[in-house]
């Protein structure tokens, strides 16, 4: 039976009060939510069940200077916890991720709003960084 | 006509929350809508005018061994002092302790403004809620040196 995997995380979605939707496929399961405005997803790979990435994407705002992008982007992968920063898309977006690897994804429901949170400062810090 | 309560449940919406009426009557014109953030309830109260009033609130919980009712009611007038813009209202028994944001304004600007002031209602509690426990703990500490003197160990 193939189960659903992301269950777990819809639920603490619920249990946060936030709306989702899902857009699973062959190769995927994906949910995609919102919190206080910011687009956010969840995917896992059927391939390798034990992954899993909470993530949001923001455009990078025009006439960001490359080699300052670079080096905030370089400082809060080295100083945050859990966050990889990645810049994407011909470096015209960046990638805010949670990756990790679970036995189970109900391993995480109990940290969420903490993974979801460090994901809001993380971009908060990102672009207040980039404009000081 | 569309209600201002039911333009501002439908953006909250919007942006990814559910949204619950609340258990404010109407008889003061006014309705309530609850919904989560970040671990909080947040109610928004909205009364219906020209321009509406709304009031931004949520609730914090006092633990059983922080509740000392005057010296918390001091500490609160403390940290309003301090935050500006928002009101605490500590409840008659002492447990939990409001924070609210009062705003006059049109949907739009409200709506503009509106995650900076939940922003502001959540981190003006939190400021206090530490505040009433960094109180407690040092309480806690300054008696348990008073008692090992008098003891005289």
């Amino acid at each position: 039976m193939d189960l659903d995997r992301l269950a777990p995380l819809e639920a603490a979605l619920e249990e946060e009060g936030l709306l989702s939707t899902r857009d699973d496929d062959g190769d995927a399961l994906r949910i995609a939510f919102k919190s206080e405005g910011d687009r956010y997803f969840i995917v896992s790979y059927r391939d390798d069940p034990n992954f899993v990435m909470i993530g949001s994407g923001w455009s990078l705002p025009n006439g960001a200077d490359p080699e300052r992008v670079m080096r905030v982007t370089n400082a809060l992968n080295a100083r945050k916890k859990f966050v990889k920063v990645a810049l994407w898309e011909a470096e015209n977006d960046v990638l805010f991720t949670v990756e990790l690897c679970v036995a189970t994804p109900e391993e995480v429901r109990p940290h969420f709003g903490r993974l979801l949170d460090v994901l809001r400062d993380t971009a908060l810090e990102f672009f207040r960084e980039l404009q000081a | 006509m569309t209600l201002v309560r039911e333009e501002l449940a439908r953006f909250i919406q919007g942006e990814g929350h559910r949204v619950e009426l609340g258990l404010l009557g109407e008889d003061d014109g006014a309705t309530e809508l609850l919904f989560r953030t970040r671990g909080y309830v947040v109610s928004v109260a909205v009364r219906e005018g020209d321009p509406p009033r709304f009031t931004i609130a949520t609730a914090y919980e006092i633990p059983p061994w922080a509740r000392e009712r005057a010296q918390n009611s001091m500490t609160l007038q403390d940290v309003a002092g301090d935050v500006g813009g928002v009101r605490f209202s500590l409840a008659p028994n002492g447990k939990n302790f409001a924070v609210t944001i009062e705003r006059e304004e049109m949907l739009e600007a409200f709506v503009r403004g509106f995650w900076p002031s939940v922003a502001s209602v959540r981190e003006a509690g939190i400021a206090a809620l530490e505040r009433i426990l960094d109180r407690s703990e040092s309480r806690a500490a300054a008696n348990k040196f008073i008692r090992s003197l008098q003891k005289g160990e």
